[in-house]
């Protein structure tokens, strides 16, 4: 790379800072919204891309695998807490009651990291330690391979299927006449049919569209259904969202950095990641600690997936596909192999989308992304808090 | 307390030992000494199941253990000092240390013990929290010693100790392992090339060419041997 390109690529960032300074303090992007706003909106997802941007680092740490069905258990602990809230009956339940819509939370993390954890041991177990000796790039095919598998299994699994489905949120019952003007959201209602098959079923029909202007044309016509009441889709604020999953991860990074500093657990973690003939010498049960990886990446997965589709709304089979892959870049802007690089990069990347978005081009935003990871590496072939690595020979 | 019989180890198709039968006895030193290639560190390999046999048998304390994964054994009171010293050079002294007795349980024995080799090697003592790959050649072995020690071991496997370290350092850590040897009772089997060295330190060896055993005798006879003399003391 010549000097003067180098010099470029290196003043881009703090150009990129300063203007964003600037732009903070000159205030308003327009509707409303601030720079602060989506720089906040930046660190959420960041944390999101951290939280699965950890299991791609952790793994590739351990035996330098870029494991790309990581987004496959991403999405499988996304489905485990969809069905756990569902069935918890969340849905119809009214807000604001917020000590049972947070243990139905709670409830659907841990199952979310449990059923993802577990998955990932079995895929490890199944696809990965059979053919550890065999090579990178064999590796890197298993688990494109196993990443496309569990997306298929997932859309032909019966209780899944292809479709999208929105993710379950409490419902905001309201009179027909409580509904302003111009409509806060979409409104529905609730249909009782009997299926051909004889089984009654609840469906939500949707009466007003958000924005509709309720004329009293609109307000006859709901209040002549019977005058029954509408509801709205309760959000979770989203700042409590919000904040949850920034505390979440800071947990997460603050728990695995003990873990892997501090416990006897995570020094035979490091040991097997240097010398795995080394460790076995020093009695580690070699294939237990990487199983432990897998687990430990996965479980931070279906956490971050069951934030992710809260966050999003709607949960389907391709679910862990974007941010999977965001959040591989992630974990190689901040450092494959690191774990503060992980949640560097995440935030990094979180922020640098979103900033792009309210700046430059939503469109583009994604694009984005590829156009970091090229640049980082240009600059700092390591990543961002990659330490230069000793391969082995 | 170690008995070999027949042991043969192939490298896929490359057969590294043919039939190498050994024995060390509890609280001997026992070397093994030989080219380059006779098949030295693939005997100690397949002793402490870094490799498994394809034929024979390696009995520790009377059960077989050929096949055995290399981390059951170190709980059989084995360790392995492997060739090229192996520490970890991300991790600090310490943490290497605290690997080396990854199996002993109660934060109160770790600690005594890490007390016991930091005496043995005081050097250690001084860089206690330095990485690993800070360490000078000299120390790094030391440290892959001091490793082992850890897990106070009963039997003891040294691959090369004397490689790429300065005479001076050389007879420093002979000194060290004669006098775990005399202090603790564990059992060593040493791999060396300096011959002449390994068997002023021993009390059997064995000499092995091309993966058979050639010679086995007592220390100081092999000492006197002419065989020996001609081929690793350099004699004419
Ligand atoms: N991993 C391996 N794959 C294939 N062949 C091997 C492997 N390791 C050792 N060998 C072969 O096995 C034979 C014995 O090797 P070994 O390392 O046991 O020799 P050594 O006596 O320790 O030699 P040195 O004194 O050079 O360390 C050699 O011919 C070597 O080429
Ligand atoms: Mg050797």
């Amino acid at each position: 790379m010549s000097p003067r390109l180098r010099l470029l690529l290196q003043a881009l960032p703090a150009l990129a800072l300063g203007y964003v300074v600037v732009r903070m303090l000159v205030g308003d992007v327009g509707g409303g919204t601030t720079l602060l706003d989506y720089l906040s909106i930046g660190v959420t997802q960041g944390a999101i891309y951290a939280f699965v941007a950890l299991g791609y680092t952790m793994v590739y740490g351990i035996i330098r695998l870029i494991n790309f069905a990581h987004g496959e258990f991403f999405m499988a602990g996304a489905f485990a807490g969809y069905f756990v809230l569902r069935d918890a009956g969340i849905e119809r339940w009214a807000l604001p009651q917020p000590w049972p819509v947070l243990l139905a939370y709670l409830a659907a993390l841990l199952a979310a990291a449990l059923v993802a954890g577990t998955l990932a041991l079995v895929a490890e177990a199944a696809c990965y330690r059979p053919i550890r000796k065999a090579g990178r790039v064999a590796a890197l095919l298993t688990a494109v391979g196993l990443s496309l598998l569990l997306q298929n299994l997932a859309r032909q699994w019966p209780a899944i299927g292809p479709t999208q489905r929105p993710w379950p949120a409490p419902r905001m019952w309201a009179a027909a006449d409580e509904v302003p003007s111009p409509a806060d959201a979409h409104y529905y209602e609730l249909k009782t049919f009997t299926s051909p098959t004889g089984e009654r079923v609840e469906r939500e029909k949707p009466v007003v569209f958000k924005g509709a202007t309720m004329t009293p044309a609109v307000r006859q016509r709901l209040a002549a259904e019977g005058g029954r009441n509408v509801f709205r889709k309760g959000e979770l604020s989203r700042t409590v969202v919000d904040r949850s999953i920034v505390l979440m991860l800071a947990a997460a990074a603050v728990g695995l950095w003990f873990l892997v500093q501090r416990t006897r657990t995570g020094k035979a973690m490091r040991a097997v990641s240097e010398d795995m003939a080394a460790a076995r010498l020093m009695g580690v049960n070699v294939d237990r600690v990487i199983a432990a990886t897998f687990f430990l990446g996965a479980f931070l997965a279906g956490l971050g997936g069951v934030a992710y589709c809260a966050k999003y709304g709607q949960v389907d089979p391709l679910t862990g596909f974007m941010p999977g892959l965001k959040a591989f870049i992630a974990a190689v802007l901040g450092g494959i192999g690191s774990i503060p690089g992980a949640v560097v990069g995440g935030l990094f990347l979180g922020v640098s989308e979103n900033l792009f978005a309210a700046e430059v081009s939503t469109e583009w935003k994604d694009v984005l992304a590829f156009v970091l990871l090229v640049v980082v590496l240009l600059l700092k072939p390591t990543g961002l808090m990659g330490r230069p690595y000793r391969e082995k020979v | 307390m170690l008995v070999v019989e027949d042991l043969v180890v192939a490298y896929g198709a490359v057969v590294a030992l043919h039939g190498v039968s050994l024995e060390a006895k509890q609280g001997e030193i026992v070397t093994l000494i030989g080219a380059n290639g006779a098949g030295k560190s693939t005997t100690l390999r397949a002793v402490s199941g870094m490799v498994a046999p394809r034929r024979g048998s390696v009995r520790l304390d009377g059960r077989e253990v050929g096949g055995v994964p290399a981390h059951r054994l170190v709980r059989r009171g084995l360790a392995h000092v492997p060739e090229g010293r192996r520490i970890f050079t991300g991790l600090s002294v310490r943490e290497n240390l605290e690997l080396g007795a990854y199996t002993v349980r109660g934060r109160a024995e770790v600690a005594a013990r890490l007390e016991r080799v930091l005496a043995l090697f005081p050097r250690l003592a001084e860089r206690i929290a330095q990485s690993g790959g800070t360490l000078s050649g000299g120390e790094q072995q030391m440290l892959a010693i001091g490793r082992a020690m850890m897990a106070r071991p009963r039997l003891l496997l040294l691959d090369e100790p004397s490689l790429g370290l300065a005479p001076l350092l050389v007879r420093e850590i002979f000194r060290e392992i004669a006098r775990i040897n005399r202090e603790e009772g564990t059992t060593i089997l040493l791999v060396e090339q300096n011959a002449h060295l390994a068997l002023s330190t021993a009390h059997r060896g064995y000499v092995l060419e091309t993966g058979r055993v050639a010679l086995a005798d007592a220390a100081p006879a092999l000492l006197e041997s002419p065989r020996v003399r001609a081929a690793y003391l350099g004699a004419t």
